[in-house]
């Protein structure tokens, strides 16, 4: 899962938490799920690195 | 009609040759203020002036954008005397604003162009595509603008990637290298392409004023987004792009969902999630803590009932068993008065006494077998004898 699907997903959880029409039981579940997701986001910050690729271009060549 | 009298013509062809003849007034520059500019067929009309004078100037063959009241500019030409009119007026072979020069007009003028053609139109541009992760750039390797784009990308969404093509944005020719790096970009899979340079000289961004650039720009495939020079410098590539970045850090803004920023609002709203499920789960601890108090009530009720169903079960026990206690005992005692009544020794009381033979009640005469027997009395026995 990406790291912005992980987001949204945590950011439903959250709504759905915050309605009181949640039972306990899937409150409990969804509070799990979040924390799965939360460790996700975290592994993936963790591991990312600035990507940069430079193109052979011409700017110090003559034209 | 004196003698000495020269017609009008005379007059004023003298006049003219005066003026063609100073040579000092041929080529002259002269600065001052716009005023009336009319454009008639090609040809320009308008009046030169300061606080002081005026001057009617004409350019013949003016190909630029018209001007507007107050605008101060430097014109070059000579005076010319209408010998018909009488009338003087400046012939202007060049013009240029003061303090914008040449290069300012070329812009105009290439701006008005493009903007005949349809190259600005709004309807033409494009949004920015949504979820960009792959951002195109099109900068100079030195400098501050390549690194403010690379950090404000990367702190905002540390997973976006960046592929760079290295361009001159200054100088001859530079637009060629920028027009090259656009053209590069639209073969890979960037989403979006930024053609940035910091701030500089009109003669600096001038590359970025360039027709073909321009048209590079309209045709590319991939969205692009200008970001040249600062927030008050326009470039026709402004113009033409689909989004213009006031500068390179803001365009690296617009190319970037700020994730960073959404995670950490989110991250905040973790407490809020521990504080609802622990308030949910206190809630229903405190319901099921309810729910224990009434059971432990109920409890206790349901014993105390049964307590009090089992003392009443004793007690009714109790009374029952002494009842029947009672009843035997008065049964006994009946029996016991019946008994009483019934021993045989309560006879010898009455006066009746009772005959014993060897030890044994005889209740007949008949069998007495032998001469003796016992008389028992209530007080002792007497020995008989049958006769």
């Amino acid at each position: 899962m990406e790291f912005e699907q992980a987001i949204k997903e945590l950011e439903e959880i959250i709504k759905k938490l915050e309605d009181e029409q949640t039972t306990l039981d899937q409150g409990i579940q969804l509070f799990e799920k979040a924390n799965e997701l939360i460790k996700l986001c975290e592994k993936k910050l963790k591991d990312a690195k600035v990507k940069i690729a430079v193109l052979k271009g011409d700017e110090d060549e003559n034209i | 009609m004196e003698d000495n009298s020269i017609s009008v013509t005379q007059f004023c062809t003298y006049i003219k040759q005066i003026f063609d003849a100073e040579e000092f007034l041929h080529g002259t520059s002269i600065y001052g203020e716009v005023s009336g500019f009319n454009l008639i067929r090609g040809n320009a009309y308008f009046t030169l002036k300061d606080n002081f004078s005026a001057l009617q100037c004409v350019y013949f063959g003016y190909n630029n954008l018209p001007l507007e009241d107050g605008e101060k500019i430097i014109v070059v030409g000579s005076p010319n005397f209408y010998a018909k009119t009488g009338k003087l007026s400046f012939n202007v072979i060049r013009l240029s604003l003061i303090g914008k020069g040449e290069l300012y007009f070329q812009f105009l003028m290439l701006k008005s162009k493009l903007e005949k053609e349809g190259l600005f139109d709004s309807a033409r541009k494009r949004n920015l595509p949504k979820n960009i992760k792959k951002i195109g750039v099109v900068t100079s390797k030195e400098g501050a603008v390549l690194q403010d784009i690379i950090n404000v990308a990367t702190r905002r969404n540390p997973f976006v990637e960046i592929v760079v093509y290295p361009a001159r944005v200054q100088g001859k020719n530079a637009q060629n290298t920028i027009i090259k790096g656009i053209n590069q970009l639209n073969k890979t899979d960037v989403d979006v392409i930024i053609v940035a340079r910091g701030g500089g000289s009109a003669e600096d961004l001038a590359c970025f004023n360039d027709e073909q650039l321009a048209r590079t720009v309209f045709n590319s495939d991939k969205v692009i987004v200008s970001a040249v020079g600062h927030e008050v410098d326009f470039t026709i590539i402004d113009f033409v792009a689909d989004v213009r970045a006031s500068t390179p850090s803001v365009a690296a803004e617009f190319v970037t969902n700020d994730v960073m920023d959404y995670y950490n609002k989110i991250i905040d709203k973790k407490s809020i999630l521990f504080s609802k499920i622990s308030y949910q789960i206190n809630k229903k601890a405190f319901e099921l803590d309810g729910l224990s108090t009434q059971a432990i009530k109920n409890f206790e009720q349901i014993i105390k009932y049964q307590n009090f169903k089992l003392s009443n079960i004793s007690q009714t026990l109790n009374k029952n068993i002494f009842q029947l206690m009672k009843q035997n005992e008065n049964k006994i005692e009946s029996l016991s008065t019946l008994v009483e009544k019934l021993n045989p020794n309560a006879m010898l009381n009455r006066g009746y006494a009772k005959i014993e033979q060897d030890g044994v009640s005889v209740n007949s005469s008949k069998k007495i077998n032998n001469n003796c027997f016992d008389i028992i009395f209530k007080d002792g026995k007497i020995k008989a004898k049958k006769v």
